[in-house]
């Protein structure tokens, strides 16, 4: 049932004949995974689907294969080199029926053999000479169709033949010398469409999110984040910055087919820090929206901090989770902010419900009125140094959390650092950086930078447990039906919690820290777990600032998968002898 | 309206190819024109250097204050010549997120950065020359061998101040500036750089348009408004049939021995699609443009006049101002 075919509402285009699309559709939809499959992916535990694991955003596997029991016997089985160290590994990887999809640095991309790590295809996206903004770096794509989709580090957006590698189409979304913008995470599958989000939140640029048809790449429709003249939410940036604004998506959204939204998380306004010429909320930057996928147009909006000065961006994952307590069930959307605080929405109605930190130190706001927007900000006068807490760099950053259905608890990562900014006024030209001042990472007053991990629940942010990492932790973790969680650490070293108590269950040295996603999947009966190794991060930079002594141990760069697996013997003795529900 | 109306009598007359020499006077003006007044003292180059650091280069994101390091490399205590950082900052270093500042920053300033930089190693900047710069094969900023400055690019962006004195009745007139924002207009996700390039920036699916600025402004007006009168043979417009019935048109963007890349011009921006020969039963040469016909109507007539004076200022840094007579 899962597998079948449904029939598609493909949108016909006036510029192409009728047969025409229905050829081209037969040809790509005929092809795997289906967006049925992609939209129930939770039944498919042996695949990985999606950036988020599922459309919700939970980073959450059902494969329980791997134990809090066995899990002190999960063994390297195989690794996989992306050649290019420039930028690292921070991806996600796909893995759809047994073959892996991986978005190295520099848009190369591979199929490998999930349970060998053969290489199947690769395929080099040609770049042109030029510097790359943000990071050459890339956090992956996303495979429905037949194809893989991703976007580019000159901001075009790619289609290739999942089988072959080879190239179907690809599209140009703006000139990456004219906007300074580009893409870094990977597309949103969302029917018949291809979502792209991008960079620009640090240039004079003006936000926004595009679809493309999945089958044609003709353009369908695109969302900005900055209203223009004659539309809502305008006044409040003033005359002359709309146009240059950021409001970047440069992460991945998240998808309710029940109530047919798209929500995307949107980053900070430009200049970052000099705020003369966006004197109002500069909606909707820092905000979370949902746009009905189907038009691009915009349902609901909220927006978390309104006039940053602080670069506090929205642009995390969207959490989307089904609640119940005492019998009440509610649709939630739960969303770390940068600043360091978490905000639970109703997702049907973008209304507000709740907001709580969930890092110790924060500087910025005071609190949160009746309707969640931050009392008693922390100005950051013009051409003085100010310090803020937490940082620019985030509460945390695109270390994304995860949500496990069997504990219902939320998994998050918490940074305590913080900086000075100092605003200064910047000329405003199309594409350039725009900062507006300068900012240096500082200690926390009176006591070291640490970071955490923490399970909360997610509606009222009651904290479970907590585990205290040393320095920042700045790869994504993985929830898993074995009640583990993972994650990687600047050093090197892949690690499990136990889900249920933060306990620390098992560790490998794998050469080289980490700032990527690991994932979960099954092949054959067997449970692997993929963790992305080489730092690519701007903020593995950092590390060595905050903690000097670690500048000799951060191990050298790297763009490495390392793929474990328990041992096939003890594989075989597990009653059943299969992984993840018989999968 | 009234302007579209009128457009459609200029329209016929552009393509009767009566060509009429414009009459431009170009009254020399370097605006860029650096002034020679007396160098500052090197302390002043140094802290004006620390200024413009501080701004951009400084963020903890990039080299930390003070070049102490940050996400990019530590630029303090290091060997650096006066030639390498002058290269790298103007240049940027492609392939990393390294940007060129020669577009944004004049000679001087960047001479100010690179003083501050120096002045950060006092023990060890500027002792070495070019020739013997050190690998710095472990910092990913300088893993690419220095490559040899080219003259850069005519910004497309340059501040327009209109140097032409045209005698001419009608007040109606072309902004190179308004042209070019129209041009590049990023608000629309349909403008001319998606298909052409001007100055070295935009596509490639048809012309680069820098050379028109030789032509008439009625040349360029017709090639606007008309462009099947005249089509560049290199931008043929094909037809492509798969061997399963598919058809597709567009421009040829490259082919190799086993597949053909065609821009499909169906709907803009165009979307670059890839065939493999042998799934293709035919290709076929069409005697129309690709571009679309109906910019004569989509643009009022003040917006035409404004590409066409952007157009005509395409290979010069002194914008142009054509007006409506000299479209007769």
């Amino acid at each position: 049932m899962m597998r079948r075919l449904t029939r598609l509402h493909l949108r016909l285009h006036t510029a192409l004949s009728p047969v025409l699309i229905a050829a081209l559709a037969a040809a790509a939809f005929a092809q795997e995974p289906s967006w049925p499959r992609l939209i129930n992916s939770d039944q498919e535990p042996q695949n990985w689907m999606s950036y988020g694991g599922n459309y919700s955003a939970h980073r959450f596997s059902a494969l329980d294969q791997i134990t809090r029991e066995n899990i002190k016997s999960l063994t390297p089985v195989w690794t996989f080199h992306t050649g290019e160290l420039q930028g690292g590994l921070n991806a996600t990887p796909i893995v759809v029926d047994g073959v892996m999809y991986l978005m190295g640095p520099m848009n190369r991309i591979f199929a490998i053999n999930a349970a060998t790590g053969e290489k199947i295809w690769s395929y080099f996206y040609k770049l042109p000479k030029m510097s790359i903004p943000y990071t050459p770096g890339s956090r992956g794509l996303a495979v429905a169709y037949g194809r893989v989709y991703f976007g580019t580090l000159d901001n075009h957006v790619v289609a290739l033949d999942a089988k072959t590698g080879h190239e179907i189409w690809e599209v140009e979304v703006e000139d990456v010398r004219q906007c300074g913008c580009n893409i870094t995470s990977a597309p949103l599958i969302v029917k018949d469409k291809v979502i792209v989000g991008g960079t620009g939140g640090e240039n004079a640029h003006r936000g926004y999110l595009n679809a493309y048809d999945a089958t044609t790449g003709k353009h369908l429709w695109r969302f900005y984040t900055i209203p223009g003249p004659g539309e809502p939410g305008y006044e409040t940036w003033g005359e002359k910055m709309w146009k240059y604004g950021g409001a970047p998506t440069w992460l991945v959204g998240s998808y309710d087919a029940e109530l047919n939204l798209l929500y995307w998380g949107v980053g900070n306004p430009s200049s970052d820090f000099y705020d003369e010429f966006r004197p109002g909320d500069n909606l909707y930057s820092n905000s979370i929206i949902a746009l009905d996928p189907d038009t691009g147009k915009l349902k609901w909006h909220y927006q978390e901090v309104p006039h940053d000065m602080y670069d506090f961006d929205s642009a995390f994952e969207c959490v989307l989770i089904d609640y119940e307590r005492d019998g009440k069930k509610q649709k939630l959307l739960v969303h770390a902010n940068k600043g360091g605080m978490t905000w639970v929405l109703d997702r049907a109605t973008g209304k507000y419900l709740n907001a709580w930190p969930h890092v110790d130190i924060l500087t910025w706001l005071k609190g949160v009125d009746k309707n969640g927007r931050p009392v008693d900000m922390q100005p950051v006068p013009p051409d003085k140094e100010t310090f803020v807490c937490p940082s620019a760099a985030g509460g945390r950053n695109y270390d994304h959390s995860a949500y496990s259905p069997r504990t219902r608890w939320w998994y998050n990562i918490g940074w305590e650092m913080c900086n000075t900014i100092k605003p200064e006024k910047l000329e405003i030209k199309e594409g350039q950086p725009l900062f507006g001042g300068s900012m240096d990472f500082k200690l926390p007053k009176d006591k070291p930078a640490y970071g955490h991990i923490n399970a909360f629940d997610p509606l009222t942010g009651e904290r479970k447990w907590r585990y205290n990492t040393t320095y920042l932790n700045l790869a994504s973790l993985l929830a898993t039906g074995g009640d583990l969680i993972f994650s990687g650490d600047v050093l090197g070293n892949a690690f499990a919690l136990d889900a249920r108590t933060g306990q620390k269950l098992w560790s490998y040295n794998a050469g080289a820290g980490m700032s990527g996603s690991p994932i979960t999947y099954s092949v054959n009966g067997r449970q692997y777990v993929a963790v992305p190794t080489g730092m690519g991060s701007l903020l593995a930079g950092l590390v060595p600032i905050l903690w000097p002594e670690s500048a000799n141990k951060i191990p050298e760069r790297a763009s490495t998968l390392v793929v474990f697996a328990l041992p096939e013997t003890s594989i075989n003795k597990i009653k059943g002898g299969a992984a993840g529900n018989g999968k | 309206m009234e302007n579209r109306s009128r457009l459609a009598t200029i329209i016929g007359r552009c393509c009767a190819a009566i060509l009429l020499p414009g009459c431009l006077l170009l009254l020399p003006f370097d605006f860029r024109a650096e002034s020679q007044a007396a160098q500052p003292s090197e302390s002043a180059r140094i802290a004006a250097g620390k200024r413009l650091y501080s701004g951009s280069c400084g963020m903890s994101y990039c080299h930390g204050s003070e070049g102490a390091g940050g996400g990019g490399p530590k630029l303090r205590d290091r060997e650096f010549s006066p030639e390498y950082l002058t290269h790298l900052i103007s240049d940027g270093v492609p392939g990393t997120i390294m940007p060129g500042f020669k577009d944004n920053l004049s000679k001087p300033q960047i001479a100010q950065l690179v003083a501050y930089l120096l002045s950060l190693s006092p023990n060890k900047s500027g002792a070495k020359s070019k020739s013997d710069q050190p690998a710095q094969a472990d910092d990913p900023h300088f893993n690419n061998p220095a490559p040899k400055t080219e003259p850069a690019p005519k910004p497309a962006n340059e501040p327009a101040k209109s140097n032409v004195v045209i005698n001419d009745s009608s007040d109606l007139r072309g902004e190179a500036e308004a042209g070019r924002l129209l041009f590049f207009n990023s608000a629309q996700t349909q403008n001319c750089r998606v298909c052409h390039t001007v100055q070295g920036r935009g596509g490639k699916v048809g012309p680069d348009l820098t050379g028109l600025a030789g032509k008439s402004p009625r040349e360029i007006l017709q090639s606007i408004v008309a462009p099947h009168a005249a089509i560049d043979g290199k931008y043929s417009t094909i037809a492509l049939t798969t061997k399963d019935g598919a058809r597709f048109t567009g421009v040829k963007r490259d082919e190799d021995e086993t597949t053909i890349r065609l821009y499909d011009t169906s709907s803009l921006p165009p979307v670059s699609r890839a065939f493999a020969k042998s799934e293709v039963a035919k290709t076929e040469k069409l005697d129309t443009s690709a571009m679309p016909g109906d910019y004569g109507s989509k643009y009022s007539l003040k917006q035409l006049l404004d590409l066409v004076s952007f157009l005509k200022s395409a290979d010069s840094t002194r914008p142009v101002s054509v007006s409506l007579r000299e479209l007769f």
